[in-house]
């Protein structure tokens, strides 16, 4: 009887943690980045689905990316809370899903909870329009980020759509050209490439990429894929494993190294004449260039949301950039030496890309301004600027 | 004492027949990546994965399945570097820190476990979920970094006595102590242990302790290729966990011929070669699961005393008998 | 000395059976109040409802093979290779193809992890990791060497609508509890749950129970598939990414029993499905972080088995 007692106000207990929580995570910072309490939120959520306020203080705007706590997942969540501060806007974030049923999920859950407008980092490239008639129905608007669309299909019914924001990516496959490269200009002739299984479109990309140039260039190169769940340690010993099977392997390509895994081959290659390009960024990047193996590394995607949650807005606001769908491309960040890893580090641990003011007038720019603006960001853009 | 010592010799030589016979195909197969010291790399990488495996195999051997043991090393390294970045940041504090954490993150589990009393398999998907998450929210988020100086930890010399004292551990807590006793009778037969009075649940919370423990040091030496941890959710932390299940089944496999601790890093040897061939051979990297996969099973095989493969054994053997008349 | 029960009405096993369903009614009334009714306007029930489907069809599929004490950790993979096995069949052969061979790749995943288990005594869960592991290489190597991916035809997008979905849906909970509750495999397999040797001793032909539970398994896991592949259009290398952990968690938040036997209920399946849905869709609706979702859904998950398993005649829980 007295356990049962005990289960009993166990089973209340977490559900009063439930409830806390749930009244709590009204109040999270990063969520509500306008700073409502959950009451406004709820209200907000409670506001017809599709309606825009006039105060933009009320629009909320669901963002399903794959992480928030991986590199770039991190660096994106931090860019994004800053502009969404900067806009008044409220953001929530679907994560965790890796494939299109649970993303379609996620959107639903985001209309639910009355977003206003959707984007969204696509995994499936050929569920893109499948997510927009999701919106559609639900008189939402829809920006796809971090990606294009390659299926005809998807991509013609997308940029038909009246909701359809338009989408920005990156050159990923010229990405990979460029690393190549470089590591040919290091005297590179064998190259070996740390890949990771199928599955996301992104690095799926990169890896396409890579491999049609050195295809393309009749270069010899030896592949080891690593799943998704892989750990650094189990990179690192594949990359290992890779180098001893193959011992003519002179260049290595990393595609996605996020979980730790360009830190432990930095330091594993050290003292070898191994040279090393990568799409992501160790913790500490001067003294990764100064150990001598790594030659290029891939960075800076972070801007890439900024621009898609301001194309986004303009069109929720009635002030689209344009009348169809837009297409971006974005630009990566190379950094090829100790001393642009100083100044990246220096200038892009925060946000500091764009000032509250600069968000604020990009929004007023026309299309051409703004596609100008976007083909200015490098690392010397942002330097000159806090310089 | 002679025969005594043919005797265990064969019964070594049988026991890594199976990663001998890898080495050898890989060796015709592959000479150019098989050579030199290429099999001292591979006994070396073999280690951590196995120390990860000694603990988990405290709790496979009493027939638990712990899928949050992997969870238990990311939430440890998270936390326990956290604080120890916060009390000075010295490589040995931060070590120290990450061996607390897990096995107070272990003991955690194992009192869970108990006092819901369900079984294991549903207990530990729990606590890895719930983990996972406050790894994902502590320290605001993100994971932790640690400073360079925490390299000491990834040097040969380090990792091979971390190694060492592990199995030391390990062995002597199996074979030597009145724990592994009560272990391997709750083991073989639980009713029996119980009527003996053999505290069952002390011994499942002390398992769940030692995977939290060996969690620790897996999770110490890990930290130092890399210098940061992430966290992992969405169930990401459960291939870590089939991984050390797997060296445990190999072990389970030859346990009639070698100590059970000794055949888990024989499982992890097997486990490394297995994914050096695939690699060495040219196959397909997306094939390095169901290869593990189908080793599995073979050593399930084996080791199971299930009807059917009891039968077959039975088939196999009168051809012996009548063969020795 | 006698026994005195003072409520008759309310036994253990009724608190056990019927507490999901007030967890449901709570988990709803909860999120209705937090947000000033959002989550009960027509549409998002309509939507908590369309994404059940695919859990549920699932989820019927697996409580066989829970009914005989077995548990299936292989659904991500036969979801995964089914799915583009058929789409790669539609492709290369003509439309139609994509139908058969969903459900003969579930069927074969499904008898090969029960083929495993019963004829190679291997235990079920290691099975069932063999055929996901083996299953998720194959279907990633096939889309890995791909540029072009893996769609649905277009002549097929007219088969996901919602009405189509919840017939198909409410079909299944009634033929499989017909089945389950009913008919003599479903008496069978949770006899062979609660005591194999006495169901063996009793004249039931195990082994052909055993691998017909799992034939309505893979039956239901192919079914499972073409809805998630109607629903999303197209499938990549991660198709079913997790879903054997999210059947899992929802049916045991429904009250499913774990280890098999006669106490096994089709409606544990529809309620812990809802359960979940409501509670992750209620969250997203009050805008809590993914992380604190996760933390609330472990927690729930553990609280829920706590008080619904079955603990009476179980002497030790492995």
């Amino acid at each position: 009887m007295k356990k049962k007692w005990m289960k009993l106000v166990a089973l209340s207990m977490s559900l009063m943690m439930v409830l806390l929580t749930a009244c709590g995570s009204g109040q999270n910072a990063g969520e509500s980045t306008a700073g409502n309490t959950s009451a406004e939120s709820s209200e907000a959520a409670g506001a017809e689905t599709g309606s825009e306020d006039t105060a933009d203080a009320n629009l909320t705007v669901g963002v399903i990316i794959w992480s928030t706590d991986d590199g770039l997942g991190a660096d994106s969540k931090k860019a994004l809370d800053a502009v969404a501060d900067d806009l008044g806007i409220n953001l929530i974030y679907r994560t965790g899903s890796y494939d299109a049923e649970n993303q379609t999920t996620d959107l639903e859950n985001l209309i639910a909870a009355g977003a206003d407008g959707i984007m969204c980092c696509v995994i499936v490239d050929t569920s893109t329009d499948e997510l927009l008639k999701v919106c559609e129905e639900a008189d939402v608007d829809y920006q796809v980020f971090f990606r294009n669309i390659i299926d005809e299909e998807a991509y013609n019914y997308c940029m038909s759509s009246d909701h359809f924001a338009g989408y920005i990516c990156e050159d990923e496959g010229s990405a990979g050209v460029d690393m190549v490269d470089e590591l040919i200009a290091q005297g590179c002739t064998t190259f070996g490439l740390i890949n990771r299984e199928a599955g996301n479109g992104v690095i799926d990309r990169r890896q396409q990429g890579t491999m049609e140039y050195l295809d393309e260039k009749g270069l010899t190169y030896y592949v080891s894929t690593n799943t998704s769940t892989a750990t650094a340690t189990e990179m690192v010993d594949a990359t290992d494993q890779l180098l001893a099977a193959y011992p003519d392997i002179d260049g290595l390509i990393l595609s996605s190294g996020s979980n730790g895994a360009i830190d432990a081959i930095v330091t594993d290659l050290e003292g070898t004449d191994i040279k090393l390009t990568s799409f992501d960024t160790p913790a500490d990047i001067e003294g990764s260039f100064n150990a001598g193996n790594l030659c290029m590394l891939t960075t800076g995607a972070q801007i890439d949301p900024v621009y898609a949650l301001i194309n986004l807005y303009c069109k929720m606001t009635d002030n689209p950039k344009s009348e169809t769908p837009t297409e971006y491309g974005s630009n990566y960040i190379y950094m090829k030496s100790a001393e642009d890893a100083k100044t990246y580090e220096q200038y892009f641990g925060e946000f500091n890309s764009y000032t509250a003011d600069e968000i604020k007038s990009m929004v007023d720019m026309d299309l051409a301004s703004f596609e100008k603006e976007m083909a200015n960001y490098s690392l010397e853009m942002v330097v000159d600027k806090m310089e | 004492m002679t025969k005594r010592i043919s005797y265990q010799i064969k019964n070594y030589m049988i026991a890594i027949a199976i990663p001998l016979v890898l080495y050898v195909i890989l060796l015709i197969a592959a000479p150019k990546a098989m050579g030199g010291t290429q099999i001292f790399d591979i006994l070396r990488q073999a280690m951590l994965p196995s120390i990860l495996a000694w603990g988990v195999a405290f709790a496979c051997k009493l027939g638990l399945w712990h899928f949050a043991a992997g969870a238990n090393v990311i939430s440890g390294i998270i936390i326990g570097a956290g604080i120890g970045n916060r009390l000075g940041g010295s490589p040995v504090v931060i070590a120290i820190s990450i061996i607390v954490t897990s096995t107070l993150i272990g003991l955690a589990c194992g009192m869970i476990y108990i006092w819901i009393k369900v079984p294991s398999i549903i207990a530990t998907v729990g606590c890895m979920l719930v983990l996972e998450s406050i790894s994902a929210l502590a320290w605001g988020g993100g994971g932790i970094t640690v400073s360079k100086d925490y390299a000491i930890f990834n040097s040969v010399v380090v990792v091979v006595i971390c190694t060492l004292i592990s199995f030391v551990i390990a062995y002597f807590l199996y074979a030597r102590t009145k724990y592994g006793f009560n272990l391997k009778a709750v083991s073989s037969n639980i009713n029996v242990a119980e009527q003996q009075g053999i505290d069952v649940r002390k011994v499942k919370v002390i398992s769940f302790v030692l995977v939290g423990f060996f969690s620790g040091i897996y999770g110490t030496l890990t930290l130092a290729r890399s210098f940061k941890q992430v966290p992992v959710t969405n169930m990401g932390s459960m291939d870590m966990v089939f991984n050390a299940i797997m060296c445990f089944f190999v072990a389970a496999a030859i346990e009639k011929r070698v100590n059970l601790m000794v055949g888990v890093y024989i499982g992890s040897l097997t486990v490394q070669l297995i994914k050096f061939g695939i690699v060495a051979l040219g196959i397909s990297g997306q094939f390095n699961n169901a290869a593990v996969a189908i080793a599995l099973l073979i050593f399930c095989m084996i080791s199971s005393e299930s009807e059917p493969i009891m039968k077959l054994r039975a088939k196999l053997r009168p051809k012996k008998d009548i063969a020795a008349e | 000395m006698k026994e005195t029960t003072k409520h008759k009405f309310i036994t253990k096993d009724r608190i056990r059976a019927y507490l999901p369903v007030f967890a449901l009614l709570f988990v709803v009334a909860l999120f209705a109040i937090l947000t000033h009714g959002t989550t009960m306007k027509i549409n998002n029930l309509k939507q908590i409802m369309l994404q059940s489907c695919t859990y549920i069809v699932a989820g019927l599929g697996i409580i066989f093979t829970m009914s005989l004490g077995n548990m299936d950790m292989s659904l991500d993979g036969i979801v995964c290779l089914s799915a583009c096995l058929s789409l790669l069949a539609t492709e290369v052969t003509g439309s139609w193809m994509m139908f058969p061979v969903i459900f003969l790749i579930a069927i074969a995943c499904e008898m090969a992890i029960g083929g495993i288990n019963i004829l190679l005594g291997i235990n079920s869960v290691i099975a069932s990791f063999a055929v996901s592991f083996f299953g998720k290489g194959v279907a990633g190597f096939i889309i890995g060497n791909r540029t072009k991916a893996l769609s649905l035809p277009g002549e097929f997008s007219f088969l996901y609508n919602r009405t189509g979905f919840y017939i198909i849906t409410i079909m299944a909970i009634f033929v499989l509890t017909v089945i389950f509750h009913y008919t003599k495999l479903g008496k069978r397999a949770m006899a062979i749950g609660s005591n194999p040797s006495a169901a063996k001793a009793a004249g039931i032909n195990v082994t052909k129970y055993k691998l017909l539970s799992y034939l309505v398994a893979g039956i239901m896991m192919g079914l499972a598939t073409l809805l998630i592949v109607l629903r999303s259009g197209s499938t990549s290398a991660t198709t079913g990414s997790g879903f054997h952990v999210s059947v899992l968690l929802m049916m045991v938040i429904g009250g499913a029993a774990l280890t098999g036997g006669t106490k096994e209920k089709i409606y544990s399946v529809v309620v812990g499905v809802l359960i979940y849905l409501c509670l992750e869709n209620g969250l997203t609706v009050l805008g809590t972080s993914p992380e604190v979702i996760g933390l609330i859904e472990g927690i729930i998950f553990l609280a829920s088995v706590t008080l619904t398993f079955d603990r009476d005649g179980v002497p030790y829980i492995l």
